[in-house]
C-alpha cells in the first residue's frame, strides 16, 4: 500500500529523467570547466580563472579534482565494473589532493603539491593552493565516491552524509559570494574558494544525493502531498529573501545610505510580517485542499458504508462466490457452502468445475466464458452437483470486476437456489407426458371398444329381426313384448356406440379453414329443412363473422344447438331460434337463443356431460351425447360453452371461438 | 307359507327393466299388485294421489338411481319430506353400477332405505326382502 502511494505522488519515469538531466549537466560542466581552467593555468589566462576580476581563482589542483570527478561520473554512468580499479584509484587521488592541501595548512611542509603542475603567479596568499573549504570538499567528495558504491549500508549512509556536508559548504560559499562578504574577514573556510568551484561542488553533490535517494528526496520536492507543496512554496522565500534583502542591505550600508543598525532592524521588521502573510496564505491554501480532501473522504466513507450494507444484503440473500480472472475461487459465503455441502477450505483454490453435474455441454460453458471475458454479465440456469452427489439448480449471474484500466481482475458469481422450481417443472412435464399417454390410451380404448362391440350387437340385431319376421306368430304376449324390447334396446345400443365413435372422431382428420358462419348455417338450415318445417320453427341468423376453425365439427356444433332448440320445445309454443355473434378481445362470442322448455339451474352444468339426459327417452329422444359433443368442439377451438336459462322461458347457449387471423395452427388447441 | 304382500312400486326410466321386474315379481306369487312408473316425479305423483279415499302406500319400492332429470338420490330427498302416511314400508335401491359410498352411507344412516340390490331383480331377492320385513 505504501509503495503505491509513493509511486502515485511522483511518476518514477519523471524523477529518472530529472536525474539523468542533472547528471548530464554535471558531467559536461565539470569536464568542460576543469579542462578550460587547466588550459587557463597552462596559458596563464587569469580571466578564465576567477570569472569576476579580483575574486578568487580556481586553482589547478581544484580543476584536476573536477576533471577526475567528471571521469568518475562517466564511469558511474556506464556502470562498467571491469574498470573498478581505475574508479577507486581516481577517487583516492581526489582524497589525497585534499588531504595534502589540508596538511599544508597545518604547517606540514614535507611535500607540497600546491605548485606541482603549474606555478601560481596570480595569488598573493598561498599561491597555487586551493582554499581549505575546497580541500575539505575534495576529501568528502573522494570518500563519497568510494563509499557510495559499497554494498554495506553503513557506508552508503555515510556517503550520503558526506554529500550533504558538501551541499552545506557549497551553499555557504555561494551565499557568502553573493553577499559579497569581503575576503579575509569572515573566517578562513571560504577564503579563495572560487564561485564556479562552489557551484560545481553544489551541482555534483546534489546530483549524488538525488541519485542515491531516488525514492525519497525527489518526491519530497516534486510530490503531491501537503509537505511537498509546503517545501516548494516556503523554500524559495526562505532562501531568496535573505539573500536578496541582505545583498541590497550590504550595498546600502557600504554606500552609507543608512546605518548597519537600521539595516538589521529593517530586515527583521520586513521579514516577520512578510513571512506571516505569505505562510498564512500558504496555510489557507493547504487547508482548503485538506477540507476538500476531507469532503471527498467523507463521501468515500459514506459510499463505502453503503456498499458494505449492500454487500451484506447480497451475502445473506444469495449464494456468493468470487473468483480470480481464471475462475479460481477466492471467496465463498456461508450459503454457498451450505448448498454445495463443501467446506470453505475445500472450495477456495478450486474452480467451479468441482460442482459440475455433467448436465450442460461444453458449448454452454464456453459461451459463458466468452460472455464474461468480454466484460458482459452472464445470466442463466445451471445444474450443479453437491459434495454428497445430490443435484441442485441455481439461477446464476456472473459479474466481471474490472480495474481502472478496464481489465478484468475478478468475477463475482451470484446464485439463487431454484431447485424446487426446476423439480416442479420437471414433474409437470412428466405428468403432462403421462396424461397425454393416458389420453391416447383412453381414446384407443374407446375406439376399439365401440368398434368391436358393434359386431356382436349386429348379430343380435340381425337374429332378433329374423325371429320377429319369421317366428312371431309362435310367440305369446310376453314373447312378443320381449322381442320388441330386445329390438328397441339393440337399436338404441347401436346408436349409442355410433355416437361414441363420432365423439372420438371429432379431432381426427380435421383441417383448419376459413369459415363464413352465415353460409355454414344456411347449409345447415337446408339439411334441417324437414325438421324446421314439421315444427313450424323460425330460425333467425344475424350477421356472423368469418372465422378460422374446423369446418365439420363447427357444422355439427351449430346443427346440435339448432336441433336442440327445436327439439326441446313445449307443445303450445312455436320454436323460435336466433343466432347472434359479437367480437371479443381474442375471438368471437356466439349465442344461440331459443324459446324452449329451459333448463333448471342445478342442471346447467350437467347437460354438457356425456350420456347425460334430463328427460326420459319417451319425452325427448336422443343419445345424450349432443351437448358433450358441442363442448368438445368448442374446446377444440380454444373456447368455452355455457348456458343461461330459466325453465319455461327458453335457453341461451353461448360459446366462444378463439380466432386467429394469421392462420397459425398452434394458436388453436387441437387435442389430437 | 309366506305372507302375500299387497303392492310393489317400481321406479325406473327404462320400460324394459320395469317389464322384466314386473314379470319376475308376479311369478313369485307373493305380491298382489305391481305398479310401474318411469321417473321420480311420476312416483311422487302416484304416492300423493288418493285412491278410493286413501293413499296407495305400497309395501316395497324398488328404486333405480341412474335416471334423467331426477336421480334416485334426488327422489329420496323429496320422498323424505312426505307424510308418514304416504310412505312405503320398505325402500330398496336397485343398482346397475357401483355408486359413491358416501351417498350410500348417507342414505342408509338417514334410515331412508333398507338395502341395496344389483339389477336384475331375482326371486331370491324378493323372497329375502319379504322374509326380513314382513
Amino acid at each position: 500500500m505504501k509503495k503505491s502511494v509513493t509511486n502515485n505522488s511522483l511518476n518514477p519515469k519523471l524523477s529518472e529523467s530529472i536525474i539523468k538531466n542533472i547528471e548530464g549537466l554535471a558531467i559536461i560542466t565539470s569536464l568542460f570547466l576543469s579542462f578550460t581552467v587547466l588550459l587557463g593555468w597552462y596559458f596563464e589566462e587569469k580571466q578564465i580563472l576567477s570569472i569576476i576580476p579580483g575574486s578568487a581563482t580556481m586553482k589547478f589542483n581544484t580543476a584536476l579534482v573536477f576533471l577526475l570527478t567528471g571521469i568518475l561520473l562517466v564511469i558511474q554512468k556506464t556502470k562498467k565494473t571491469a574498470i573498478l580499479f581505475i574508479y577507486y584509484s581516481l577517487a583516492l587521488i581526489i582524497v589525497i589532493i585534499g588531504v595534502f592541501t589540508l596538511l599544508e595548512y597545518t604547517g606540514w611542509s614535507v611535500f607540497s603539491i600546491d605548485n606541482l603542475f603549474v606555478s601560481d603567479k596570480f595569488s598573493s596568499k598561498y599561491p597555487g593552493r586551493m582554499s581549505p573549504a575546497t580541500a575539505v570538499c575534495s576529501v568528502f567528495l573522494g570518500l563519497g565516491f568510494i563509499a557510495e558504491i559499497s554494498a554495506n549500508n553503513f557506508f552508503k549512509k555515510a556517503a550520503g552524509f558526506l554529500n550533504a556536508l558538501i551541499v552545506f559548504i557549497s551553499i555557504l560559499a555561494i551565499t557568502a559570494y553573493i553577499l559579497f562578504i569581503p575576503m579575509g574577514h569572515k573566517g578562513i573556510l571560504f577564503q579563495s574558494m572560487a564561485i564556479h568551484t562552489s557551484l560545481l561542488f553544489f551541482l555534483i553533490s546534489i546530483l549524488k544525493i538525488l541519485k542515491n535517494t531516488k525514492h525519497e528526496l525527489l518526491p519530497l520536492i516534486w510530490g503531491n502531498f501537503a509537505g511537498s507543496k509546503l517545501i516548494r512554496k516556503v523554500l524559495p522565500l526562505m532562501i531568496l529573501f535573505p539573500i536578496i534583502f541582505n545583498y541590497l542591505l550590504v550595498i546600502a550600508i557600504e554606500k552609507e545610505l543608512f546605518s548597519f543598525d537600521f539595516g538589521l532592524i529593517a530586515y527583521a521588521t520586513i521579514f516577520i510580517p512578510l513571512s506571516i502573510f505569505y505562510i498564512t496564505y500558504i496555510a489557507l491554501g493547504l487547508n482548503k485542499t485538506d477540507i476538500e480532501k476531507q469532503l471527498v473522504e467523507n463521501d468515500f466513507r459514506k459510499s463505502n458504508r453503503y456498499l458494505k450494507q449492500f454487500k451484506n444484503g447480497i451475502d445473506k440473500a444469495f449464494i456468493l462466490a468470487i473468483t480470480d480472472k481464471y475462475g479460481v475461487i477466492t471467496e465463498v459465503n456461508e450459503t454457498f457452502c451450505k448448498i454445495s455441502k463443501y467446506g470453505e477450505n475445500e472450495l477456495i483454490g478450486k474452480t467451479h468445475s468441482i460442482l459440475n453435474s455433467g448436465h450442460h455441454d461444453k458449448q454452454f460453458f464456453s459461451k459463458m466464458w466468452k460472455t464474461i471475458r468480454s466484460g458482459e454479465i452472464w445470466i442463466d440456469e445451471i445444474k450443479n452437483k453437491a459434495k454428497d452427489g445430490s443435484y441442485y439448480w441455481v439461477l446464476t449471474a456472473i459479474v466481471p470486476f474490472k480495474n481502472e484500466d478496464n481489465q478484468i481482475t475478478e468475477f463475482m458469481a451470484l446464485r439463487q437456489d431454484i431447485t424446487d422450481r426446476k423439480n416442479a417443472e420437471e414433474d409437470r412435464l412428466q405428468y403432462l407426458k403421462k396424461l397425454e399417454y393416458k389420453n391416447k390410451e383412453l381414446e384407443q380404448f374407446a375406439f376399439v371398444a365401440s368398434h368391436d362391440l358393434q359386431e356382436p350387437l349386429r348379430t343380435v340385431i340381425n337374429f332378433t329381426d329374423l325371429l320377429a319376421r319369421k317366428q312371431k306368430h309362435h310367440f305369446d304376449d310376453i314373447g312378443i313384448k320381449s322381442l320388441d324390447f330386445i329390438q328397441e334396446a339393440t337399436v338404441r345400443m347401436s346408436q349409442l356406440i355410433k355416437s361414441l365413435l363420432d365423439y372420438n372422431r371429432i379431432d381426427k382428420n380435421s383441417k383448419l379453414s376459413r369459415i363464413a358462419c352465415n353460409e355454414l348455417i344456411e347449409e345447415i338450415k337446408i339439411d334441417l329443412d324437414k325438421k324446421i318445417a314439421d315444427a313450424d320453427a323460425t330460425v333467425i341468423v344475424n350477421t356472423l363473422p368469418t372465422i378460422i376453425g374446423y369446418e365439420t365439427p363447427l357444422r355439427l356444433l351449430f346443427q346440435n344447438l339448432i336441433s336442440n332448440g327445436i327439439k326441446f320445445r313445449s307443445k303450445e309454443v312455436k320454436p323460435y331460434i336466433e343466432i347472434t355473434a359479437r367480437p371479443m378481445a381474442d375471438g368471437f362470442l356466439f349465442m344461440v337463443k331459443d324459446n324452449g322448455i329451459g333448463i333448471s339451474a342445478n342442471h346447467q352444468e350437467k347437460i354438457f356431460e356425456i350420456f347425460k339426459r334430463l328427460h326420459s327417452k319417451d319425452e325427448y329422444d336422443g343419445s345424450g351425447i349432443g351437448l358433450a359433443h358441442c363442448r368438445k368442439i368448442v374446446d377444440l377451438h380454444g373456447g368455452k360453452i355455457w348456458v343461461d336459462s330459466t325453465p319455461g322461458s327458453g335457453s341461451t347457449f353461448s360459446f366462444t371461438i378463439k380466432t386467429v387471423y394469421n392462420e397459425k395452427k398452434d394458436q388453436l388447441h387441437p387435442i389430437d | 307359507m309366506r305372507k302375500k304382500i299387497n303392492c310393489i312400486l317400481l321406479i325406473d326410466d327404462d320400460k324394459a327393466t320395469n317389464f322384466l321386474h314386473n314379470e319376475i315379481i308376479m311369478e313369485t306369487n307373493l305380491v298382489e299388485r305391481v305398479v310401474e312408473v318411469l321417473s321420480g316425479y311420476e312416483a311422487l305423483e302416484y304416492l300423493e294421489k288418493m285412491e278410493d279415499g286413501k293413499y296407495p302406500q305400497p309395501d316395497i319400492i324398488f328404486l333405480d338411481i341412474n335416471m334423467p332429470a331426477m336421480s334416485g338420490w334426488e327422489f329420496l330427498e323429496e320422498y323424505d319430506k312426505l307424510d308418514e302416511g304416504k310412505k312405503a314400508k320398505i325402500v330398496v335401491v336397485m343398482l346397475t353400477t357401483s355408486v359413491n359410498p358416501d351417498d350410500k352411507d348417507k342414505a342408509k344412516s338417514k334410515g331412508l332405505i333398507n338395502g341395496f340390490f344389483n339389477k336384475p331383480l331375482t326371486f331370491e331377492m324378493i323372497e329375502r326382502v319379504i322374509d326380513e320385513n314382513f
